[in-house]
């Protein structure tokens, strides 16, 4: 029993030591609309970049859109392609792959008119920052929705990082002891199972 | 070492989830009373040390002791090693359900492998028992590198690239649990023979 107590020490050790650098074994990947593009950004849970993995387009219908690798810094980024929804797909080789999926509202939210956008954005530019009445009237609806669109994607970016970063958080204090209590559990139900049947055997 | 969902073809899929359940079954059968806790402290230890990631090399790697799970309960490390990766698949979304079976075979197998290759050797004189153990913690790691490279080519990535990848990424962790099994298998020489492999009792170590 004490030698039992010894490894259950030990294996608590263990724990508080992987704790501190407690993270995932799995690669993820996050995309987001910016403009008439779509960016990725593929990581190893443990912070790492994924180089040079490669990165699958599908539509709803599952079909191939098209494909490429990730940069050094995990990222690849692509123009917006005409679908309801995206299934973006990492491969990041050795048996790791995750996906992310991008609604059609998301995809559509973001787009805008293009051509808008290109009218707006100089206009933008020239105005100092404090807009006087009469030059706000001189935007139309149109230019106006694009210009809040551009700056609140702008601002939203860090945000919407953050969400994803949260997003994956490696295991947690009580999944850990969560599981040693199941698989204590499981040896006491072993136990039993075999101490009951060598009794009646013998 | 874990595959992730969706990767593997459906009949690979099913071949690791049959070979993992004979498996289970074999090492449930052979499960003696007096090893039960024994094997739920080795399933425990397993199912933490994925947590400890080593910061080296071009992947995220962690330890896998498959090595002394083995050493130490031959067929036993079945039913051990898929407990612990069904938890880690439930709790911590590593691997995943359908590929338990494949994960299961990956690592578990290695670990019986070793219990018969080096397993009759931990109990010779220390230079024997050292290189053995240390055959083992490191042989089995290498091992499940090599089965993932088998279980990627039927989704027709090339064996060799794939198998040399996963090896190279895990040489520290081949290094590490080495060492680690050498530090378990003289602990218990010392200690607690009696756990070790071909031991019998009245044999002076």
């Amino acid at each position: 029993m004490k030698q039992l107590l010894k490894v259950f020490g030990l294996i608590c050790a263990l724990m508080i030591v992987g704790y501190g650098t407690a993270q995932a074994h799995k690669v993820t990947i996050f995309a987001w609309v910016e403009g008439d593009r779509i960016y990725t950004e593929s990581k190893f849970s443990g912070g790492k970049r994924v180089k040079n993995g490669t990165v699958t387009v599908l539509d709803n219908a599952g079909s191939q859109l098209l494909e490429g690798k990730t940069d050094d810094n995990g990222e690849f980024s692509f123009k917006t392609p005409e679908a309801n929804g995206l299934t973006i797909i990492i491969n990041a080789g050795m048996g790791h792959r995750n996906q992310w999926t991008l609604s059609a509202a998301e995809l559509g939210a973001a787009e805008g008119d293009p051509a808008v956008t290109a009218v707006a954005a100089p206009a933008v530019d020239g105005q100092p920052e404090p807009v006087s009445p009469n030059v706000a009237t001189g935007l139309s609806a149109a230019e106006v929705e694009a210009i809040v669109a551009r700056q609140l994607e702008e601002k939203l970016r860090p945000l919407t990082h953050m969400v994803a970063e949260s997003r994956e958080k490696g295991p947690s204090v009580a999944d850990i002891f969560g599981g040693i209590g199941y698989i204590l559990g499981l040896v006491g139900l072993g136990a039993y199972v075999r101490y009951r049947r060598e009794n009646r055997s013998s | 070492m874990h595959i992730s969902e969706g990767v593997l073809s459906g009949p690979v899929l099913a071949a690791g989830a049959a070979v993992a359940l004979a498996g289970t079954a074999a090492g449930l059968k052979k499960l003696e009373l007096d090893r039960v806790a024994q094997t739920g402290m080795l399933a425990a230890a397993f199912f933490v040390a994925s947590l400890i990631h080593v910061p080296i090399g071009p992947s995220s790697v962690h330890l896998i002791l498959n090595g002394v799970v083995g050493l130490l309960l031959g067929w036993a490390a079945f039913p051990a090693i898929l407990t612990a990766l069904l938890l880690q698949a439930m709790l911590f979304q590593f691997g995943g359900l359908t590929v338990l079976g494949v994960n299961t075979v990956i690592m578990a197998g290695p670990a019986v492998i070793c219990y018969y290759v080096c397993g009759p050797l931990v109990l010779k004189s220390p230079p024997v028992a050292a290189t053995a153990a240390f055959v083992a913690g490191a042989g089995s790691v290498l091992l499940a590198g090599v089965l993932v490279g088998v279980s990627l080519v039927f989704t027709g990535e090339n064996f060799l690239e794939v198998a040399g990848l996963v090896v190279a990424a895990h040489l520290p962790i081949m290094v590490i649990e080495g060492i680690v099994t050498v530090f378990c298998v003289a602990f218990l020489k010392k200690v607690k023979p009696e756990l070790l492999p071909g031991y019998k009792a009245g044999k002076s170590v």
